[in-house]
């Protein structure tokens, strides 16, 4: 009884993975994952999530997200590039892509992946306290040219996205900051709230709430074009200091995934782009919609690749 | 003997600190400690706490104050290692995604019940791990939809 | 303001329904090692997007309470916390379950995160604008003598020996230099493996040190199984084995009144330590439980219970983590900042329902306030009921065959520590951690220092340097700041008070 009881046991445990496996004639039919770059509970989480039921919907297969974090996003997109180009693991690819191989933290690079879209963008931009002594992006500029290496500016920590871009500010205005880098952009904000540093630099999005509220002011957005949620602030061109930095949001497959594979996906993926859900979260959380289609956005994260090749290594005193 | 070894782990934790902080122990900012700062600072600490505790108990040794915790015996050594190495086997197996989470982790915890017990009979352990493991894989897999294996 | 909607939106079937899911769920993610409040949180919130705000909030609130209450079950019964706010209550819970009695250590633990859960949200309620503007006031040099006071704690948690306590807490801190330098973006002792870039994880060497440690030592200890010696045990025996639970008299059930009464000093003082630390961004639940159990115990009278199972030191730490919610939530509503991780979540979750944290949340939508108020109270009453409904049931488990614990224990474990990052690396660092806290145990050392250098490494080293970089940055600035001056104070005081008194009371007696 004992014996017959264990052989049945073992047998069922042997069918189980042979069942769920399955055969696979027409994509998609099984799971797919989407794979996170970040922990649970951020914004690359947020958006994987959101998106995730609409193209569940399209697919007719679960879609589970995966979070994968660690190394800033690097882990995830070493893990992304080498899976196999099948469709059936999606990565999230924010603008972190482009920074990741510089900074020594993965050796994935854009071209190792079929870019599916672009789906948001929010803009880098200079906030202070409200009743900070900088009423405008011109004072600001031109306190740090008197007086060099005065201004305190917070980020999300060194080589980190914003770190990134206020360097470009420097860089563009000719001017020299303190840089206070953080435990990510939440803990910058409390501190400037605090009053314990000068400005920081960080997504127009994340601070929108504390500028509503009356806490915080922007001073200006590094974007070509104003950013819709605060119309009224310039943009840094406006004020004449040419600088761009957008921290945008895509998905891709890895290179090599086929045609039809990647257009089922593709389609998939614009209509949760367009459902009402995912739609609310980017304006709740005051992303900007931004659909690239593939080839475009393509070109545009191997051009910011090039770009952060060359910063990165500036930034943080890299040699090699 | 445990606390011989752990304060010798400390001494190579600390020479191990010690020796590769230096790579970056100039500041990259004037007035500013250097990433070294704390790793030295740490090495240090270590290294006299170690000593210090070594020197304390070869001198209650001496004296024979020390109570060393009871000899584990040899039997038991053997199958302490294969408990670990089945732990480390499954690790192993989940790393290069061989078999299936339910499967695999019903078989080795079956052993590991086996090694551990000393009045059940296996089958009980069998169908106990089983439902475990089929728990945590429905909490996980099914609800929270993590992928496992 | 519409009483009326208010309570309707609190004490509506469908809000409770969903609160109570909430609970349930919570109490699994909770118990399970690995799976934190944060992780259950952010996971569940896309499913709440669909729901009405009150019962979305309520489902979110449910599990985010719950959780960090569930953490104290497996710490009590596994000595092993479920999520790293419980880290404390291990101290003395798994003392007081291994005795015989775990249904009164499951008792103390919801009586307690019950009513330190219901006094953060009386605080909350009352006083949340001065608690978050004192929070504020918490910059680089503040965050520093925090850690630091945090760290001189591992004196108290040491037990016998001081020595080799200290000894392993710095163990700790250099496990804690693992990875990316928080301020100058160096990567240090990662030989280029991109594993190792952000460190080491806290959960899984946590969860390796208490949990596999502890089933190894054990195994290690327990007598040969498997040979002719193994003595044939009567039938009785086979159901409650002698090693895990002494004797199953479990004859307390919970505390009488008057003891409740004795407790109610620690209970104040540590619920009001927690409120504040959970205040301050950043620092959560571990802290407070840690912090609040070694106040306690230099003011309490049964001073050498602390850590053998004393009743009050569980109810102290039970009541702490849970009081830190109302801290975190106080941050989080008045400035929208959050207090720790998981009400980061929750403002996104709140912005979702288009009600913005922040001062302007009080003004606008006042109705909104005091509905989040009722269902932090609702979650707290029903955490008492199915707390102790489940901890009965819960409680037989300890009836189980000693093996089946262990195994029980390591699958929870490797499974947890997967789960944190979906990384297999992290199952061998637990297993790693798992045979260092078997040494560790077998050479009587404590591992409680590990695990406080662990949370707090980082924190005094990336304050330490972001006070250099700010102006002035000098070394003064930590003794010129009022609040910095008086955590220096503090930490001098529970370092050498104890001592200090002693001596002067034996210069007394002479």
């Amino acid at each position: 009884m004992k014996k017959a009881l264990a052989v049945l046991l073992l047998v069922a445990l042997v069918a189980i993975p042979v069942f769920a496996q399955g055969g696979a004639e027409k994509f998609p039919s099984r799971q797919i994952t989407i794979v996170c770059q970040a922990s649970p509970g951020g914004s690359s989480d947020l958006n994987c999530r959101t998106i995730a039921p609409g193209m569940e919907q399209a697919l007719g297969v679960p879609v589970v997200v995966e979070n994968r974090a660690g190394a800033g996003g690097g882990i995830a997109m070493s893990y992304c590039a080498s899976a196999p180009a099948d469709g059936y693991t999606i990565a999230h690819l924010p603008l972190d892509i482009a920074q990741v191989e510089p900074a020594g933290n993965s050796d994935a690079v854009p071209s190792d992946f079929r870019f599916l879209a672009r789906v948001s963008h929010h803009p880098a931009a200079i906030i202070v306290k409200a009743d900070s002594p900088f009423q405008t992006f011109e004072d600001y500029i031109a306190y740090a040219k008197e007086h060099p290496g005065e201004i305190t500016v917070g980020n999300s920590g060194m080589g980190a996205v914003w770190h990134l871009a206020a360097c470009q500010l420097e860089q563009a205005a000719g001017i020299s900051l303190n840089h206070i880098p953080f435990e990510g952009a939440g803990p910058s904000i409390t501190a400037l709230m605090g009053g314990h540093i000068d400005s920081i630099c960080a997504s127009a999005a994340e601070v929108r709430s504390h500028v509503q509220s009356g806490n915080l002011r922007i001073l200006a957005v590094m974007s070509d074009e104003r950013f819709p949620v605060f119309p009224e602030v310039p943009t840094a061109k406006e004020c004449g200091i040419d600088v761009s930095v957008l921290c945008w949001l895509a998905f891709g497959v890895p290179a090599g995934t086929p045609d039809d594979v990647f257009n089922t996906l593709h389609d998939a993926l614009k209509t949760s782009y367009e459902s009402e859900a995912y739609q609310a979260m980017l304006a709740s959380n005051g992303y900007t919609p931004g659909w690239m289609e593939p080839e475009e956005m393509q070109a545009y994260a191997e051009a910011e690749y090039e770009l952060y090749s060359e910063l990165i290594p500036r930034v943080l005193g890299y040699t090699e | 003997m445990a606390e011989i070894a752990v304060n010798i782990i400390g001494l190579l934790i600390s020479a191990f600190l010690f020796i590769f902080s230096r790579d970056f122990s100039v500041s990259t900012r004037p007035g500013v400690p250097s990433a070294a700062f704390f790793p030295t600072i740490i090495s240090a600490i270590l290294l006299f706490l170690s000593i210090l505790n070594l020197v304390k108990y070869l001198i209650a040794k001496k004296k024979g104050e020390v109570e060393d915790p009871a000899p584990i015996e040899k039997a038991k050594m053997l199958q302490f290692f294969g408990l670990v190495a089945l732990l480390f086997l499954y690790a192993m197996l989940w790393y290069f995604h061989i078999g299936h989470f339910i499967l695999n982790s019903a078989v080795i915890f079956t052993v590991v019940c086996w090694l551990l017990s000393d009045e059940t009979e296996w089958w009980k352990s069998a169908l106990f791990v089983l439902g475990v493991t089929i728990f945590i894989y429905c909490l996980f897999v099914m609800f929270l939809r993590v992928r496992l294996w | 303001m519409d009483w009326s909607y208010i309570i309707a939106s609190v004490l509506s079937p469908s809000v409770l329904l969903y609160t109570l899911g909430g609970i349930i769920l919570g109490m699994f993610i909770g118990a399970m090692p690995g799976l934190s409040a944060t992780m259950g949180v952010a996971i569940l919130l896309p499913l709440t997007f669909w729901l009405e705000p009150s019962c979305g909030l309520g489902m979110l609130l449910g599990i985010y309470n719950s959780a960090i209450y569930a953490g104290g079950i497996s710490a009590i019964l596994l000595g092993v916390p479920g999520t790293p706010a419980s880290i404390a209550s291990t101290f003395d819970g798994v003392k007081i379950s291994k005795r015989g009695e775990p249904t009164l250590a499951l008792w103390i633990n919801t009586f307690y995160s019950v009513i330190g859960g219901l006094f953060g949200v009386l605080c909350l309620m009352v006083a949340s604008f001065p608690i978050a503007r004192f929070a504020l006031r918490f910059g680089p040099p503040e965050y520093t003598m925090v850690a630091v006071f945090g760290l001189s704690m591992m004196v108290a948690v040491s037990g016998k020996s001081i020595s080799k306590g200290v000894f392993v807490g710095f163990i700790g801190m250099a496990v804690a230099m693992v990875g990316i330098d928080p301020m100058n973006g160096i990567k240090r002792f990662t030989f280029d493996q991109f594993l190792l870039i952000d460190g080491f994880q806290f959960v899984p060497i946590m969860i390796g040190l208490f949990g596999i440690g502890e089933a190894l030592k054990q195994f290690a200890e327990s007598p040969v199984s498997h040979t002719k010696f193994v003595k044939k045990l009567d039938k009785k025996d086979k159901v409650v084995i002698s090693d895990f639970v002494k004797e199953s008299k479990d004859a307390r059930k919970h505390q009488s009144w008057r003891e409740i009464w004795k407790a109610k000093w620690a209970f104040l003082v540590a619920s009001v330590i927690s409120v504040i630390v959970g205040a301050i961004p950043g620092t959560g639940g571990d802290i407070a439980s840690l912090v609040s159990w070694t106040q306690c115990r230099n003011f309490s009278k049964e001073k050498d219970l602390y850590g053998e199972g004393s009743e009050e030191a569980l109810a102290v730490t039970c009541a702490a983590n849970n009081a830190c919610i109302g801290g975190a939530m106080t941050t989080m509503l008045t400035l929208g900042i959050p207090g720790d991780s998981v009400t980061a979540i929750l403002i996104g979750a709140l912005m979702m329902y288009n009600y913005t944290p922040g001062p302007l949340l009080f003004s606008e939508h006042p109705d909104m306030v005091i509905v989040l108020f009722g269902i932090l109270i609702v979650c707290n009453i029903m955490i008492l009921f199915t707390g102790n409904l489940g901890s009965k049931l819960f409680a037989q488990f300890t009836k189980l065959p000693r093996s089946w614990i262990s195994v029980t224990i390591i699958i929870f474990s490797l499974v947890g520590s997967y789960a944190i990052q979906n990384s297999v690396f992290d199952v061998i660092v637990c297993l790693v951690a798992g045979l260092f806290g078997f040494l560790l145990a077998r050479g009587d050392f404590p591992t409680g220092p590990i695990v406080l250098a662990l949370i707090l490494g980082e924190m005094v080293e990336s304050n330490f340097i972001r006070t250099m970089m700010l102006p002035p940055g000098t070394y003064s600035t930590f003794f010129v700041r009022p609040i910095s001056l008086v955590l220096i104070i503090l930490t001098v005081l529970s370092l050498f008070g104890p001592s200090v008194i002693k001596r002067i009371k034996k210069a007394r007696n002479k």
